[in-house]
């Protein structure tokens, strides 16, 4: 006697032009909640400084650093790019490391209880302390920025990426093993497909983390980007530039989250 | 017991024995002049150890002071927001998003303005200290309080347990392994924090006393002072997680899920 299979009713189920325009909807409301919140913030930075009285060299408003924005906009988008690119080539390369070492700890029993438990244990340690090393190492230059948001962001990324290569089921191994399936078979067809979502949400931590390091290295080696800009401005007493450059990498760091978050939750579904 | 130590003993060999075949190596390879002059050996790091040890206590205990500080004003808002957000469900969005907004805002950003408003002496270093720290301290208070099991809430319903007693007996300890877990991710935050702040300027602490390592070019002095926060952090990770064991270990629980 078969057992009745319970099949949902397929007209009562979403149609993919109905999914997009809810998916179009809430990006609508998310878009709309957060300009809502960033005209608070505006709106209460510039009461603020109208209340407390606070001249235009300790504090700017919200207009006058509108202002300073559009005057030294390129020299602005000049460092921020400067940032992003050391962002950019970090992060792949703190990418390739992570997995090319995560497979090999994962492929080789040894390995992984030899230095498994030394990687764990740097994951405690803020890496960034290191920077002023790097600094040494690497000169003042886009090298530095690099190699910072490389140690910064290799750490989540291969720890992710290996809970993710452990976590094919047995069954699965055990299926691969049955089929006469070679370890590079089961590498490439179970382990990397299951570890995708587990390596997104490294990247994710990473990515959010990257920006800050990368400044935070710029503005301790002096390399032109905006971690140093805002604290040339600072230095100049430039409050308009600052602010400007302050909201900007503000901005940026915000966007990097939204789509490193959204990157996640699209892939990992 | 004896079991038990046996075991642990075969986890912690292989790293260990690793550990010391590396800094071998380093030793090795710095004798045989491999290396570049900005990696010293580690004899010549241990020796300014030994050397610098008072001034290297000299500054850490303001560095100490300013994260434990901000790691207590960071938990005590934590728990607020969190408590309001358990307490009256609609808030719980909006404390969530407050703090991710101040999550991924770029500390190095915010500094300045900071500096700006309340100068760049120990007052900054508590509050980015305290800023670096709060999301884990946030989540970790926010998924304790809700990790009340409905069962021995309802329990404590037919029995008529009063408010204090439900705070205490069943909401405090069904929250305390997250709010070890949390306090486990939040103290090496804090540490970097304080790091971060003094870099911009100090007069005593630790991370000036590696930003003048730097620029004068002492190599051992620059890794010393590293390693010293380095070890401060494990030391903040290491006291919560020997106080959470002894906690588990008296009442028999499991340690939550991170």
């Amino acid at each position: 006697m078969s057992r009745p299979v319970d099949t949902p009713d397929w007209r009562a189920l979403p149609t993919r032009g109905q999914e997009a325009e809810r998916r179009l909807a809430a990006t609508w409301a998310f878009l709309l909640r957060v300009g809502f919140g960033v005209a608070l913030v505006v709106l209460l930075w510039g009461a603020a400084i109208e209340v407390f009285e606070v001249p235009p060299f300790v504090a700017p408003g919200p207009l006058a650093t509108w202002q300073a924005f559009r005057e030294h906009s390129g020299q602005l988008f000049a460092a921020l790019g400067f940032t992003l690119t050391g962002v950019g080539i970090g992060l792949s390369l703190a990418i390739a490391i992570a997995l090319s070492l995560g497979v090999v700890f994962t492929l080789s029993a040894p390995a992984s209880r030899a230095f498994m438990p030394l990687v764990i244990g740097l994951r405690t340690v803020p890496v960034l302390a290191v920077a002023p090393l790097l600094i040494m190492i690497f000169g003042r230059g886009q090298g530095t920025t690099i190699a910072t948001v490389v140690i910064v962001g290799f750490f989540p990324i291969m720890v992710n990426a290996m809970r993710g290569f452990r976590s094919v089921s047995p069954t699965v191994q055990e299926l691969f093993h049955v089929a006469g399936a070679q370890w590079w078979q089961l590498l490439l067809k179970a382990r990397i497909p299951f570890a995708l979502p587990f390596i997104f949400t490294g990247l994710r931590v990473a990515t959010t983390s990257a920006l800050l390091s990368a400044m935070l290295a710029e503005w301790l080696s002096g390399a032109p980007g905006i971690g140093r800009l805002i604290y040339d401005a600072l230095g100049y007493r430039d409050m308009g530039l600052m602010f400007a450059a302050v909201a900007l990498s503000m901005g940026t760091a915000f966007v990097l989250f939204g789509i490193a978050t959204a990157a996640e939750r699209r892939l990992s579904r | 017991m004896a079991e038990a130590r046996r075991s642990w003993i075969a986890e912690a060999w292989p790293p260990a024995l690793t550990l010391a075949a590396l800094v071998a190596a380093l030793e090795a390879a710095v004798a045989a002049g491999m290396t570049p002059v900005t990696i010293p050996a580690p004899s010549a790091v241990a020796a300014e150890f030994a050397d610098s040890w008072g001034d290297l206590l000299y500054h850490l205990g303001p560095s100490v002071a300013a994260t434990a500080l901000g790691f207590l004003i960071s938990a005590s808002l934590a728990a607020l927001l969190a408590g309001i957000g358990a307490a009256w469900r609609k808030a719980s969005g909006p404390v969530m998003t407050f703090g991710i907004l101040i999550d991924s805002t770029p500390l190095i950003a915010v500094a300045p303005i900071l500096i700006v408003f309340v100068g760049g002496g120990m007052t900054l270093h508590v509050i980015v200290a305290a800023t670096a720290c709060f999301f884990p301290l946030l989540v970790g208070m926010s998924r304790g309080f809700r990790a009340v099991e409905r069962n021995a809430d309802e329990l404590f319903h037919v029995l008529a347990a009063s408010r204090w007693q439900r705070l205490v007996k069943l909401a405090l300890p069904s929250a305390l392994p997250y709010l070890f877990s949390g306090f486990k991710i939040a103290a090496p935050l804090a540490v970097l924090g304080t790091l971060i702040a003094e870099w911009m300027g100090a007069e005593r602490g630790v991370g000036i006393m590696m930003i003048y390592a730097m620029f004068s070019f002492d190599v051992p002095q620059v890794w010393m002072t590293i390693l010293a926060v380095c070890l401060m952090a494990i030391g903040g990770y290491g006291l919560f997680a020997l106080i959470e064991r002894a906690y588990l270990r008296r009442t028999g629980m499991e340690a939550a899920p991170t």
